[in-house]
């Protein structure tokens, strides 16, 4: 939970934190009502089998205090949610549902009973999956088809065994996933500060960091200066750009003298000639592994 | 055709590694205790906390992947062999019991299991044929393909492949990627279909498992009942998925530690909690709560955290209902390890250790 934090909350953060781990679903307050279920109607058995987590929660975790008192010795902020895990929710759930089918012996009324509680779980849910589609895969890999092109048109332009590239923001996400020959210039903290925050002027200028010149280019579609964005291609060693074909950037970087070396459906792959190169190396462990039997 | 079913194959290769893992304390154990379900899920701890015991010292020798692979073939081949070798001793010297037992079962729960394998299968194939774009991908999965491609253990980052001088102690601990890299060296499978089919598939199959364990404890062994709640929980993970559920972590980001913390390892301590509440003295019972405490970490960091803190609210108030001091001694024993790694992880936090890569 990226925006939610505890000291501006306060002892509200609680509340609020409930709010967005259910997005509107009624996902913790069925677990209620199943607790209560269980409480009013449940057998002692299952009542010692539910109720105690139940109530030793509200007492903690649901409890305004505690995430209060927990930040002051942990960052609990982003990920304080994860305790809402502890509670068994889909298993209560289940049990219920299971335990009012089995109140009814004949098979009929069972039958119309489940399809009434998968109606019920289909209309209190409020989030689907799959409610904006299902997209099947078209690869064993499980990537975008053109990504596998992609590593291939790199791969078979590059003398490196390791060749940098920048890549727009899904595949600079999924290329490594499946190519680990290939190195990216920018990394995920990176890539997702420049999404959502942008790349300002002054941080365009900074020299001290030129990814930023790479992410404003690639991933905001910002046309700059054409020394300042090759400076920041040397600077950062960078060989390879991917970026959707026939766009306005695709059309930039031709523009600004780039080598177009293969294009997929919706991808261009666009080749920088840097003038100083450092070939990138794994590092050699040898030496170490020979101390450490010296010391032996 | 071929790779899918190579997939599948290594699907139920895993879960028959961590059958013979488990079935070892069972063997040793006393005559009747014996279950599949219990022994897959004790040997899916056993073998993670036995393989971070091997993985973490030829990481911090900075060793490569390759020498973990040669020592993990061998300590698997061994505890498997041994284990075996323990199942059939015991099968032969109790043979009539052992045969009655299997047809008993199939004939009590057969139809019942059929259909729980089946919607089982459903699910995983809903969930692993969808495509998911998800960006914890970007360093759970690149970790495993880029310790298989540089041939080491934690020493390159992930999200961009540049060599990292330390450590990160977040992940430290939690070497389940390496665990897969090192499956993928053996078998020369791409770590994306490791990853993303073969552990997708086991996270599913232990997800329902642990539910079909916990249904039967709370249905008392009624199979009709255990079958209908596993349909009933398969549908509502469909529904119920918020980004922050343990359902969306199922659903979509399956090949990670943290959906087998959300889904396997909390409520497995749930299941083990409704055995310490019939029998609180069983000495099972609690050792295995200390192999899932000591395992769990393996798996995610987040366990480090989450495992004492479900212990402390579903386990430990059990020494009050019961009015058994016991209880609460051994709870906290069983809470030691993953508060200890946090205590770890906050020292690091704090700048007072740091875990180069090379020797300094």
């Amino acid at each position: 939970m990226q925006t939610l934090n505890v000291n501006d909350a306060g002892f509200s953060y609680i509340f609020k934190c409930v709010g967005y781990y259910g997005e509107g679903t009624l996902y913790l307050l069925l677990y209620l009502f199943v607790i209560i279920f269980i409480a009013v109607k449940g057998e002692k058995r299952e009542r010692l089998i539910f109720l105690p987590q139940a109530v030793t929660g509200l007492l903690t975790v649901f409890n305004p205090v505690f995430p209060v008192v927990l930040n002051r010795f942990f960052d609990v902020n982003k990920e304080y949610y994860r305790f809402f895990w502890m509670f068994p929710v889909i298993t209560a759930v289940s049990f219920a549902a299971v335990n009012i089918v089995f109140r009814f012996s004949k098979n009929m009324v069972r039958g119309t009973v489940i399809s009434l509680i998968l109606l019920c779980i289909f209309g209190t849910a409020g989030s689907f999956i799959y409610e904006n589609g299902y997209s099947g895969n078209t690869n064993i890999y499980q990537m975008p088809g053109e990504l596998l092109q992609v590593c291939d048109i790199i791969h078979k332009d590059s003398d490196e065994q390791f060749p940098k590239v920048m890549a727009e923001y899904d595949y600079n996400m999924q290329i490594r996933q499946y190519d680990a020959s290939i190195l990216l210039a920018c990394d995920r903290e990176q890539y997702i500060d420049a999404i959502t925050n942008g790349v300002d002027s002054e941080a365009i200028r900074a020299e001290e960091n030129y990814e930023n010149r790479l992410l404003a280019v690639v991933g905001r579609g910002v046309r700059m200066d054409e020394e300042a964005f090759k400076k920041a291609l040397e600077e950062t060693d960078t060989e390879y750009l991917v970026v959707t074909r026939d766009s306005d950037i695709a059309d930039y970087l031709e523009e600004i003298g780039l080598i177009p070396v293969g294009h997929t459906a919706n991808r261009s792959v666009y080749r920088y000639e840097l003038k100083e190169h450092e070939d990138f190396e794994l590092a050699d462990y040898t030496g170490v592994w020979e101390m450490q039997r010296l010391f032996k | 055709m071929i790779r899918v079913l190579t997939a599948v194959f290594f699907m139920f290769f895993n879960m028959i590694m961590y059958f013979l893992f488990g079935s070892i304390p069972f063997s040793l154990g006393k005559k009747g205790s014996f279950s599949v379900t219990k022994a897959v899920f004790t040997g899916f701890f056993l073998y993670y906390l036995l393989f971070a015991l091997f993985c973490i010292p030829v990481m911090l020798l900075f060793r490569p992947l390759s020498l973990l692979t040669s020592v993990w073939i061998t300590v698997v081949i061994t505890v498997c062999s041994f284990s075996l070798v323990l199942i059939i001793l015991k099968a032969l010297k109790n043979r009539e019991e052992f045969l009655s037992g299997i047809s008993e079962k199939a004939e009590k729960e057969g139809r019942f299991f059929i259909i729980i394998l089946a919607v089982t299968a459903i699910e995983a194939f809903i969930i692993i044929y969808n495509y998911q774009f998800t960006l914890d991908a970007a360093y759970y999965v690149a970790n495993v393909t880029t310790s298989v491609r540089t041939d080491t253990l934690n020493i390159y980052d992930p999200y961009t492949g540049n060599w990292q001088d330390h450590f990160e102690m977040r992940y430290f601990f939690a070497v389940f990627p390496l665990n897969d890299a090192v499956l993928c060296d053996i078998t020369g499978i791409h770590p994306l279909i490791w990853c993303k089919t073969v552990m997708a598939g086991v996270s599913i199959l232990l997800t329902n498992m642990v539910l079909y364990m916990t249904g039967k404890k709370i249905f008392g062994d009624n199979a009709g009942k255990t079958t209908l709640f596993i349909i009933f929980a398969g549908f509502m993970n469909f529904f119920f998925t918020t980004i922050f559920t343990p359902s969306v972590f199922l659903t979509t980001r399956t090949y990670e530690g943290k959906c087998l913390l959300a889904n396997v390892v909390l409520p497995g301590i749930f299941y083990i909690y409704i055995n310490i509440l019939e029998d609180a003295e069983k000495k099972e019972n609690w050792r295995l709560l200390l192999l899932v405490a000591l395992g769990a970490p393996v798996l995610s960091s987040s366990s480090n955290m989450l495992v004492p803190a479900m212990i402390a609210t579903t386990i430990l108030p059990l020494c009050i209902i019961k009015k058994a001091p016991a209880i609460a001694v051994r709870s906290l024993a069983c809470m030691i390890p993953g508060i200890a790694l946090v205590l770890v992880y906050v020292a690091y936090v704090k700048g007072m250790f740091v875990l180069y890569t090379y020797p300094r």
